[in-house]
């Protein structure tokens, strides 16, 4: 139940900071503003989200508890799909970050 | 040397028992006293603690009345973990990589060993009060759990590697418990099921095999019958002989 619940969390934050970026990447096109410094941190959470989330799954399925089982499964597929988008997004921004001569 | 270790295993039994000290002070080092297991020869080291201590890990305060105290050693791990990562997080602050902030992966640590360190703070306290037949378990004075004696139990538990060499380990468990070690990774099945019959038949609880279905399982408290329906019963006993499961 902590692993999902702590999951869930990591969850919201990674959302909110793809939101950001996906809001400076397409909309107002300030690629100052995006998170390219935190590149590294945010791909090691979102894997260690990923793996708890995945941990807290499999302790929910030893308990009987219904509930506990579907809300700890859509916390595992929102954290995957949340990877992934994180893995496109870095892709299609690759050529927007730092010049470096 | 596997006689030469049975023997010295069973002067277990024939060395006269010391007189019982009446409601003795716990003393402050026995709380930590499961957190060395003893890498090499672990059941000459536990043997040897059960001869100090018939009752290991647990102390006797009343006749028939064992208690026992101790701290997790997630608590150590955990402080472990925090100063490390403190250290590489504060060196990785000198320092950037490639104008990445690095900090963040080393600050993960320092989370968790700071929640590994504050959850395993409290003191936990295990009573097996047989007058009454029923444990307590409790942290820090709260109550967790209040139950009937036969859902606490030793269980030889077995683990194999890729190889197909066999270890055995004892741990103390039960319901609503923390499953705690008492003997880890040993190859000698013989000297381990030693081990583990004579600390059941002391503490007086059940002691289980590695196998869930086994002739070796040492009952000595069944489930309370309480009513004439058959299926409540087998879901007592099936709960009773589940497996355990081991800590991470």
């Amino acid at each position: 139940m902590m692993l999902a619940m702590v999951s869930m969390l990591l969850f919201l934050l990674h959302l909110s900071v793809f939101a950001n970026d996906v809001y400076n990447f397409c909309i107002t096109f300030h690629y100052d503003r995006m998170s390219f410094r935190f590149t590294s941190i945010l791909i090691f959470s979102q894997v260690i989200s990923m793996c708890w989330a995945a941990m807290g799954s499999i302790y929910a399925e030893m308990s009987d508890d219904k509930f506990l089982r579907c809300f700890a499964l859509t916390i595992l597929m929102l954290n995957a799909s949340m990877f992934f988008n994180r893995l496109s997004l870095e892709f299609l921004a690759i050529h927007y970050r730092e010049e470096k001569h | 040397m596997e006689v030469f270790l049975r023997a010295d295993l069973l002067c277990l039994t024939q060395t006269p028992k010391s007189p019982l000290v009446c409601s003795a002070p716990l003393t402050h080092g026995k709380r930590f006293q499961l957190w060395s297991l003893g890498f090499h020869q672990p059941e000459r080291h536990l043997a040897k603690r059960l001869k100090h201590n018939s009752f290991y890990p647990f102390t006797e305060q009343q006749p028939n009345v064992f208690v026992l105290e101790y701290y997790l050693d997630t608590l150590w791990k955990g402080t472990l973990l925090f100063v490390a990562c403190l250290v590489v997080v504060i060196s990785v602050l000198m320092n950037q990589v490639q104008r990445q902030e690095t900090w963040g992966i080393p600050a993960y640590g320092v989370v968790i060993g700071l929640w590994l360190m504050i959850s395993s703070l409290p003191l936990r306290r295990l009573v097996l009060n047989h007058p009454h037949g029923t444990y307590h378990f409790s942290i820090q004075g709260r109550t967790v759990y209040q139950g009937p004696m036969h859902l606490v139990y030793l269980r030889l538990a077995f683990n194999s590697d890729a190889r197909g060499r066999c270890f055995f380990q004892l741990v103390l468990c039960g319901y609503k418990l923390e499953p705690l070690v008492l003997l880890q990774l040993s190859e000698h099945y013989e000297q381990v099921e030693y081990l583990g019959r004579f600390i059941a038949r002391k503490l007086n609880i059940n002691y289980f095999d590695c196998l869930a279905v086994s002739y070796r399982h040492v009952v000595r408290h069944w489930p309370l019958r309480t009513n004439t329906d058959s299926t409540s019963i087998a879901q007592t006993r099936s709960q009773t002989y589940s497996k355990m499961s081991l800590n991470l």
